[in-house]
């Protein structure tokens, strides 16, 4: 029986669903902040999600799904 | 919440932390007009709410030192008072220093300063500020305990209640840092349970940054608040001494922000 195909982990890229400036008074300004492993990381626009479990992030539109051949 | 006392309350003059030169605070008036439209079918006045007000005053001490609740500042509370610069500038009446307390804000331009000595040989001030900018005072809940100093670029631990949906409108009160320049936001958070864990997105970005001179911000954000809110800095900079409240909208609002 042919073993099923390991499913590819999806990508994720920050978004600005709220229309946040980039920067103030030269400052990035964070899209979302998120706590992992003990450490508080901020995400900016554009970055590619690297944090824990997607589902609250995604919720909100702080990063939506990189389609294939984007990332 | 229950009932309280004013004990332990917090007085921020555009920024600044004067509490310890104030000893009353006589005026916390958000009056509204009304106009009389009473039919002749009726027994008794019928009335609608017009323009929205609103006033802080308070006596205070004279002091013209720099180190009333101002370390290494530049001039003292009454250097600040006698200035009655015709500018906006936010002042605001925290009840208590704690994070959720009530916090009345209020962008006036200063319409008085009384000073007194009386036969007695007392030196005391009174001073007031009336609404300016088109906002009444308004009742906001502390995101900060009092005033608040961040080391460094961080955030405090957040006020969790309810998501509303509504918008709401954030305030700053920026006194001093030692050196840098912290740029100061807030944030929400849907699925935090302590203010602290979860996913905190910004909600809103204050214009002002810490520099040399202190100074207070009033600014508006629309649509969904989620239920964890917290004050958070970001940038370079040592030791920002600043604090935060916010008002969140509600259905009764004169003007949604929904």
């Amino acid at each position: 029986m042919p073993s099923k195909p390991k499913p590819i982990a999806a990508t994720y890229r920050v978004a600005n669903p709220r229309g946040l400036p980039a920067t103030v008074n030269g400052d990035r300004i964070p899209i979302f902040r998120q706590m992992v492993d003990g450490e508080v990381r901020a995400w900016y626009e554009g970055d590619i999600y690297d944090g824990g479990q997607p589902i609250e992030p995604l919720r909100r539109g702080f990063i939506v799904e990189v389609t294939s051949g984007e990332a | 919440m229950a009932k309280r006392s004013g004990l332990n309350s917090r007085f921020f003059w555009n920024g600044i932390n004067v509490s310890g030169d104030i000893g009353a605070v006589n005026t916390i008036a958000s009056p509204r007009a009304s106009q009389d439209n009473t039919g002749i079918d009726k027994s008794a006045n019928e009335r609608i709410q017009l323009l929205g007000d609103g006033r802080l005053g308070f006596t205070g001490f004279f002091n013209d030192g720099a180190a009333a609740n101002r370390t290494a500042a530049a001039g003292s509370s009454f250097h600040e008072w006698s200035k009655m610069t015709a500018t906006d500038i936010v002042l605001a009446l925290s009840i208590g220093a704690s994070l959720g307390g009530e916090c009345a804000v209020l962008v006036a331009q200063q319409a008085t300063l009384d000073a007194n000595r009386p036969g007695d040989g007392s030196l005391g001030l009174s001073a007031e500020g009336q609404a300016s900018a088109g906002y009444p005072l308004e009742w906001a809940k502390n995101l900060t305990a009092g005033q608040v100093t961040h080391a460094s670029a961080g955030s405090s631990t957040g006020l969790v209640e309810s998501q509303t949906a509504y918008g709401g409108v954030g305030y700053l009160m920026y006194e001093e840092r030692d050196s840098g320049t912290p740029t100061f936001l807030i944030e929400d958070s849907a699925d935090t349970t302590d203010g602290a864990d979860g996913t905190w997105g910004t909600l809103l970005t204050f214009a002002g940054t810490g520099g040399a001179s202190s100074f207070g911000e009033r600014k508006e954000v629309t649509g969904t608040i989620e239920k964890g809110l917290r004050a958070s800095t970001t940038g370079t900079f040592v030791n920002a001494d600043f604090a935060m409240a916010f008002r969140r909208g509600t259905a009764e609002d004169t003007i949604s922000l929904a």
